[in-house]
């Protein structure tokens, strides 16, 4: 993996996380790697440690064996240096700020001026579909509303790479299938890396590049899969037999992965 | 929301007025039915209390002004300490071990015994009062600021890491704004608590104040039942406007407390 390095964005090598106390380790020796510009999915049940390893590029969280390598330096480096920006399970949205004031806090701490700062807002909410809703509070938006204002902030300084802990699985169906799409018209613009967690089949298979499948008790990488699907992605795709085809193939892996 | 309040308006004046037509009949009652001995003390004709104010009205309200200045500053004082205390103990575990006991024990001393104290040793109303009022305002200050700080969001604090964003930052942005729907929680239960610990003070013996005259009117007897009845009537009142002037001041400095669908949940007091 060393040697490729350079290509490489993120680098998670042989990582554990073990709770102590006994008990099975949460993760168990992860190796992968993510390309610059690359989707991928972090895709397992509840307790596969897919949040964990997500929590640990974001330096939420330390392994307590491996390392992991993010933009060129530790996870730290990055986060103070801020390569990445993050999307939440909730949108995590300040209350007291309108729509466009929680879009400029990354902003703010970049020290732009308050006019380019307020622009820029302006121009990423436009770009998520919610232009008219800048001066709004977040509470008087809808679930999927607020989580595309999240992304916005996420997206706001720019950052290289893109961490989503399970961004929309609080949301129904529909919404949750329509921010997928969007999710991947503002990929190909801006060109990050994206590291998406969730538990659903169909969302992994639907948005990335690879999807790595993780297995429970404990944590580890179970199988990587690469998705062949050509790009660009429209929601009919999940209507196509190669789309369920692929779906299925992911879905027996669970199965060889149960005991 | 602006016919509701003004339906709100119109129900309140209903109440007070059925409230009102009921104390008149029971007041009559007592006095003229079943002949009580002191029914005027015990429950005055409204209108004869309303006489009473309509004619010692401005000295009424002067020594009620008096108290409610002191009650302010000393309602001021404890808030901002009762605020500098739990922005400590939100921000450090080991300040909030070590001053949570005392602060729940300073609750336990009784303000009849302190007031003395506090008057014996500054030999000053004026101070007495101010002291008490911010003693009693401190501590339900303190204690919801510090809810409303414990209750932020883990995924808002992580935000304020991934963002890498310094103290100074988080404080103005996360911490300061979430502590602030708990601080008024706080402040709409400690101001009229602080008008009720000026008047006690002033019970305890001082020159000006509504209840050094409430308590002169209690010792006059029946003859100025009305008065008194007054001065109890005044307290309340300024009671209430201690609140109402909290919630006000709520109203326009939290804005997005009201805004939206949530907001009419938990527009408790608002």
């Amino acid at each position: 993996m060393a040697q490729n390095a350079a290509q490489q964005e993120i680098v998670v090598d042989r990582v554990g996380m073990d709770y102590g106390g006994g008990s099975e380790p949460a993760i168990r020796e992860i190796s992968l790697g993510i390309r610059k510009g690359e989707f991928v999915s972090l895709l397992g049940p509840s307790g596969c440690g897919k949040t964990t390893l997500l929590r640990m590029m974001a330096d939420l969280l330390e392994p307590t064996s491996g390392g992991v390598g993010i933009a060129g330096g530790t996870p730290r480096q990055a986060r103070l240096t801020r390569k990445f920006g993050i999307v939440f399970q909730t949108p995590a949205l300040y209350e007291w700020r309108t729509v466009r004031g929680n879009v400029e806090l990354p902003l703010e701490l970049a020290g732009m001026p308050r006019a380019r700062r307020r622009e820029r807002a302006e121009e990423l909410l436009e770009l998520v579909g919610l232009g008219a809703f800048a001066g709004k509070r977040p509470r008087q938006l809808s679930g999927g509303m607020q989580q595309r204002v999240s992304i916005a902030r996420a997206l706001a300084a720019d950052p290289q790479i893109l961490l989503m802990d399970e961004p929309f699985s609080a949301l129904d169906e529909f919404t949750r299938e329509r921010l997928g799409e969007e999710l991947l018209g503002l990929w190909s613009r801006t060109g990050c890396t994206v590291v998406f967690v969730t538990h659903s089949i169909a969302e992994a298979a639907f948005l990335s590049d690879r999807v790595f499948v993780l297995s429970a008790r404990p944590g580890r990488l179970s199988a990587e899969v690469e998705v062949g699907l050509p790009r660009p992605r429209v929601g009919s795709l999940r209507a196509e037999p190669e789309f369920h085809r692929l779906t299925s193939s992911i879905r027996q892996l669970f199965g060889e992965a149960e005991p | 929301m602006r016919a509701g309040a003004a339906g709100g308006w119109k129900d309140l004046a209903l109440w007070g007025a059925a409230a009102l037509l009921l104390w008149e009949l029971g007041s009559w009652l007592l006095l003229e039915r079943l002949q009580v001995p002191l029914a005027q003390s015990k429950l005055p004709y409204p209108h004869r209390v309303a006489e009473a104010l309509a004619r010692d009205g401005g000295k009424l309200l002067a020594e009620a002004a008096a108290t409610l200045g002191s009650a302010a500053k000393g309602f001021l004082a404890g808030a901002l300490a009762g605020a500098a205390l739990a922005l400590l103990m939100g921000a450090s575990r080991t300040a909030e071990r070590i001053a949570a006991p005392y602060a729940v024990a300073s609750q336990m001393i009784p303000i009849l015994g302190l007031a003395p104290i506090v008057y014996g040793i500054f030999r000053d109303e004026g101070m007495a009062r101010l002291l008490i009022a911010a003693y009693i305002a401190f501590f339900p200050v303190a204690l919801q600021m510090l809810r409303g700080l414990k209750s932020i969001r883990p995924e808002d604090r992580e935000l304020q890491r991934v963002l890498a964003a310094g103290r100074w930052f988080a404080f103005r942005t996360l911490l300061l704004p979430a502590s602030l729907p708990g601080l008024f929680t706080g402040l709409k239960t400690a101001a009229p608590l602080a008008v009720t610990g000026a008047i006690l003070v002033e019970l305890m013996g001082a020159r000006h104040g509504i209840g050094v005259l409430m308590l002169r009117y209690l010792y006059y007897g029946p003859s100025h039942a009305y008065l008194f009845w007054c001065t109890v009537l005044l307290s309340a009142a300024l009671g209430l406007l201690a609140y109402g002037a909290v919630a006000l001041l709520e109203r326009l400095l939290l804005p997005w407390q009201r805004s939206g669908p949530a907001a009419a949940g938990k527009g408790a007091g608002a």
